[in-house]
């Protein structure tokens, strides 16, 4: 492969590629994100090929598959073009069904189709599906379009066009500034101006400076680093050469957690591909600037998130973090300057320099422009990463977008920003979603995690799930967040074990302004926040537990009781079959009894019953 | 220990310090474990106090100081998966493997434990085993694929019920041994009971009548 030195000559390559790519033929795109590939869309693929060949029309339709399209909710799906079809849910038994009907017969399988679940009418195409429609995807529109794997793709998108841009009619200031101008903010939780912190990292002294990417996405449901990661691996790594040059960055690292083995395929992938293009390597676009980048698998600890941590941890050491008096912009990976940036963050940069500062800074509110992706999920309809320009209602994004609560059940709380942000009620449905909005309201950003949550849900259980994860994950370097995080989980296990004390609330509080004040980094100062949000939004179901001692959403073990109605009981058996530690005794259509002292409320039985005869109490 | 392996390993690192976490993360893949003399062997090999080495180990969770089972079940404990009632799911895995999470089956055939997001949140709760993902599970679910796995062991391992995921070549192949010796299997068919487990006897005369 020849190594591209102009713009001129990548035009070229592009044109070759589309050259090369039949216009008239047709094509089957499946979505081969992590979601999908659990659901089996590998073998839908496989069933898709082998009858393709069965029917000799290996030739004449293509197919691809792609990365993450954000629809998880309905996978496996197929796209098929150029009409544009969008068949959901595919299994096995309907291969035959579509090659016949839609590819040969060129007629459709109504059935596959997407059912709007307000209206209950079938959509056809994929751009009228509400989830898409309302959405606004300038980062992850290409991963309906690409294949991760193949550069070739990327590039017929129009991929390295806005680094060639870059590297040859702008200077690393004129990059700096468009960046500021833009006023795109850090994605991966604190939101800081991503321009300023490349302005300081340009200016901080050394002849070495590192950038990061920082792809250690710890916060538990989220995924959209690890989307964007799989599915479009050389958009981020665009925004990173792009933003090295602006730097004087000459070496990158991409850390990735380790439970994403495909990101971390398609990322090696990726660079292996870059290189051999030259658009990492010695002299990039004949610029005289040389760059190259290394993937790094994280060792799970979810510290090593924060920038100082990771950066310890790449320097080969335990993941703790250390104060910030001198900035990882002056002073990060091995002591040189350092810029990181978040997945999202990174995958923003191309797109803003090839279209300009002033269309991206047109999307958003004042304060945080763009877009942001959300992973949307919980207790939700249509789960899936959602994109959205900045400022959207939370009610926008769960409602119309997510298509609302499953099961007509009552919406409770969304939390927002992971384990260190804070969970939002009914009444702060019509919030902004943005930086500062989040923020004033006790929550954060966060790195774009969403979870729904309904009225099976109890919000103290919530809160010392968080404490919990937060409690374990702690690196345990400082004492507040140390201690403060285990003694946090006692005080909220004792108030869902029932032995809550009026006094109890106040303990909890007290402790987060240490912990706040005291910690010492951002993990421990914020842990705080999904206790806090929960007793400031929901204190009426912590005094429920703590002086009546009832778990109004019946989750609570300690709290709730299982037994059976007689009068609805008829004696079917069917929770006899499920109770895993055989407590309930009956005869045969008569009516049966859980032994108390013996019942774990595991909840089997209340799942199994189907003549609402276990009751909760 | 077969040191041939870790100087292996060490070669592909060049026996670069900074690359500490990766030759670790290739040494627990090999053995299911970090091997004491193989820690010691690292620490003078890349010149870093063993001390080190021992607080890496125990800081990240991808490391484990004792063998791993041969087959890795995961349960997903993300929020996403919590709010769906992940708590409910790992309980019934324990109770039915009769281990609790973080822990190995005594035969080291499998190891379950916990893990904080996987990302396939649409799949809620959500188990993985060996690298495949098995979604929308419910309690009973979950006691299925646990029976189905213990009956499977001892003759095809790695091959588990429920929707297939993610072809992983590299993990279906059954990872080298951590012993020369292979530990007595349970017998094909029958669950994992303690008594059988526990008693070596009754599994080594199980094992003999499965060969004989």
């Amino acid at each position: 492969m020849e190594r591209i030195r102009s713009i001129e000559q990548l035009e070229t390559l592009r044109a070759g590629i589309l050259a090369r790519r039949p216009t008239d033929t047709r094509s089957l795109t499946f979505c081969g994100g992590t979601g999908c590939r659990a659901y089996g869309s590998m073998d839908v693929v496989e069933a898709f090929r082998k009858e393709l060949k069965a029917r000799g029309l290996a030739r004449k339709v293509q197919i691809r598959t792609t990365g993450c399209h954000g629809f998880c909710e309905r996978g496996p799906m197929v796209l098929v073009s150029p009409e544009g079809l969008f068949y959901e849910q595919v299994a096995l038994k309907d291969v035959s069904e579509i090659v016949e009907k839609t590819l040969i017969q060129k007629e459709v399988v109504e059935r596959l189709f997407y059912k709007d679940p307000i209206r209950g009418e079938a959509i056809q195409k994929e751009a009228d599906i509400p989830f898409y429609k309302l959405q606004k995807r300038i980062v992850l529109a290409d991963n309906l379009l690409i294949d991760p794997t193949s550069i070739d793709d990327y590039i017929a998108q129009g991929g390295y066009r806005g680094l060639a841009k870059a590297l040859a009619q702008m200077s690393p200031e004129q990059i700096i500034q468009e960046i500021k101008r833009s006023g795109l903010r850090g994605r991966g939780g604190g939101g800081f101006p991503t321009g300023r912190k490349w302005e300081s990292c340009r200016k901080a002294e050394g002849e070495i400076k590192y950038v990061i990417c920082n792809a250690d996405e710890g916060d538990p449901g989220a995924y959209m680093d690890r989307s964007l990661l799989e599915g479009n691996p050389h958009k981020v790594l665009e925004g990173m050469i792009i933003g090295a040059f602006a730097i004087g960055a000459g070496h990158g690292y991409i850390y990735v957690r380790n439970e994403y083995p495909l990101a971390v395929t398609h990322a090696t992938k990726a660079l292996a591909d870059a290189r051999k293009h030259g658009f990492l390597g010695e002299d990039i676009f004949g610029s005289g600037f040389s760059f190259d980048v290394k993937v790094t698998r994280g060792g799970g600890a979810f510290v090593c998130g924060e920038s100082s941590a990771l950066m310890a941890s790449l320097e080969g050491k335990p993941g703790e973090p250390r104060a910030k008096y001198v900035h990882t912009v002056d002073k990060g990976l091995f002591d040189l300057p350092t810029n990181l940036n978040n997945v999202e963050t990174w995958a923003n940069v191309p797109w803003i320099i090839l279209e300009g500062a002033d269309r991206f800074a047109s999307l958003g509110t004042a304060g945080s422009k763009g877009t942001k992706i959300f992973s949307l999920v919980g207790k939700i309809n249509n789960t899936g990463l959602v994109e959205v320009p900045m400022g959207i209602s939370l009610r926008k994004i769960i409602f119309d977008i997510g298509g609302g609560i499953p099961n007509g059940k009552q919406f409770k709380a969304v939390q927002t920003g992971g384990p260190s942000g804070g969970c939002l009620p009914e009444n702060m449905l019509d919030l902004a979603v943005d930086f500062d909005e989040l923020t004033k309201a006790g929550s954060m950003m966060g790195s774009g995690g969403m979870i729904v949550m309904d009225e099976d849900n109890c919000m103290v259980d919530v809160a010392r799930y968080f404490v919990t994860f937060l409690e374990e994950e702690s690196c345990g370097k400082c004492t507040p967040c140390r201690e403060g995080l285990r003694r946090m989980k006692e005080i909220l296990t004792d108030i869902v074990q029932g032995r809550g004390e009026e006094a109890s609330i106040g303990r909890l509080e007290r402790l987060s302004v240490a912990m706040k004040a005291g910690s010492l980094c951002e993990l421990g100062r914020t842990a705080a926040n999904p206790v806090l949000t929960t007793i400031r939004y929901f204190r009426d179901e912590y005094e429920r537990h703590i002086q009546h001692k009832k778990c109004p959403s019946f989750v609570c073990r300690s709290l709730i009781r299982f037994s059976i109605d007689p009068k609805s009981c008829t004696g079917c058996g069917a929770c006899v079959r499920a109770c895993p530690v055989t407590c309930i005794k009956g005869k045969k259509k008569g009516v049966h009894l859980i032994h108390q002292a013996r019942c774990t409320q595991c909840g089997s039985c209340f799942d199994v019953c189907k003549f609402s005869a276990v009751v909760r109490s | 220990m077969a040191t041939q392996e870790v100087n292996r390993i060490l070669k592909r690192y060049r026996n670069d310090a900074t690359d500490v976490i990766a030759i670790l993360q290739d040494v627990q893949q090999t053995y299911r474990y970090l091997p004491q003399d193989v820690m010691s062997h690292l620490s003078e090999k890349l010149k870093i106090p063993l001390t080190r080495i021992y607080h890496l180990s125990t800081f990240f969770r991808a490391f484990s100081l004792e063998p791993r089972g041969k087959h890795h079940i995961q349960v997903c404990m993300g929020t996403a998966c919590h709010v769906r009632g992940s708590t409910r799911i790992l309980d019934a895995v324990e109770r039915k493997m009769k281990i609790s999470a973080g822990q190995t089956s005594k035969d080291l055939n499998y190891s379950l434990e916990t893990v904080n997001c996987v990302g396939a949140c649409a799949l809620g709760p959500l188990v993985v085993v060996d690298g495949k993902s098995m979604g929308k599970m419910t309690g009973q679910k979950a006691d299925r694929l646990v029976t189905s796995l213990q009956g499977t062991e001892g003759e095809k391992p790695a091959k588990a019920a429920g929707k297939p995921a993610e072809p992983k070549p590299k993990k279906v192949k059954p990872p080298r041994p951590a012993r020369a010796k292979p530990r007595p299997k349970v017998r094909a068919g029958k669950p994992l009971s303690p008594k059988r487990a526990g008693s070596k006897k009754t599994a080594k005369g199980a094992q003999k009548k499965a060969r004989g």
